[in-house]
């Protein structure tokens, strides 16, 4: 069964955020042979408690379990999920808030589960 | 710091967005939203407040979080991204209470006796088997 690894990557940066950089990345991974998935600390470079629960928003397990099919007629619209989607950080940004806002994008990888 | 009731009032919306608009409110008092006090409850907009929730609920003042002077905004992409819809835009609002639901709820505890130590309340409210859901 394919799974998918998905990632969300700090495509764009609103004023200034302490935390992350352009293409720093979130890595969240099946665990081989369990249906369950966790953070990669690896392959990330931070998490900042703010977007927790945006993370929650962004499809995490949604992209992890879609199916991409190799054929356009085959596929639903939420196939197209595997990505990538949007989402930011709730900060607002300047001149409102210290902090800027930062967006992800987020896209699952499809993985053969060992 | 008191317990506060908190009111996300919606101050713009950049683009188009399917439940808010300007004015529209989602009202919190520990432990819930109040359903009459709140127009329309976007998930995504809830858990992208969720991780600042307990300290706003129990008075950390909005400056101490970096939210400025209480503003926070949903999770959806802003409009350069071309399948973005539109980001909503709220004012925090604290109102200092004396009350909670939650203190209310306590508070009906003790009234009836059954408020106590961990062993006490076990005894009142505990099954037979705590794990199991049925």
């Amino acid at each position: 069964m394919v799974r998918n690894k998905v990632i969300m990557e700090a495509s764009e940066i609103n004023g200034r955020c302490p935390i992350y950089e352009i293409g720093d990345k979130i890595v969240i991974e099946p665990v081989p042979g369990e249906n369950v998935s966790m953070i990669n600390l690896k392959e990330t470079k931070a998490i900042c408690t703010r977007i927790l629960g945006t993370a929650l928003t962004s499809y995490t397990l949604f992209l992890e379990y879609a199916k991409p099919s190799q054929e356009d007629e085959d596929k639903l619209p939420w196939q197209t999920a595997l990505g990538p989607n949007h989402s930011k950080c709730p900060m607002v940004g300047p001149p409102y808030t210290e902090c800027g806002y930062v967006l992800f994008k987020v896209y699952g990888l499809p993985q053969e589960e060992g | 710091m008191p317990n506060c009731k908190l009111i996300l009032e919606v101050v713009d919306v950049k683009g188009f967005c399917p439940f808010y608009k300007k004015g529209s409110k989602i009202t919190f008092c520990e432990p819930a939203i109040l359903k009459e006090e709140s127009d329309e409850l976007c998930y995504g907009a809830l858990l992208s407040f969720g991780p600042f929730y307990r300290p706003l609920v129990r008075g950390v003042p909005p400056e101490e979080l970096g939210l400025g002077d209480g503003y926070i905004s949903c999770h959806s992409a802003p409009l350069v991204i071309p399948e973005a819809h539109g980001t909503v835009f709220f004012k925090i609002k604290q109102i200092p209470v004396e009350e909670t639901p939650e203190d209310l709820w306590i508070n009906d505890l003790e009234k009836k006796g059954i408020l106590g130590d961990t062993e006490t309340i076990k005894r009142k409210f505990w099954p037979k088997n705590p794990d199991k859901p049925y």
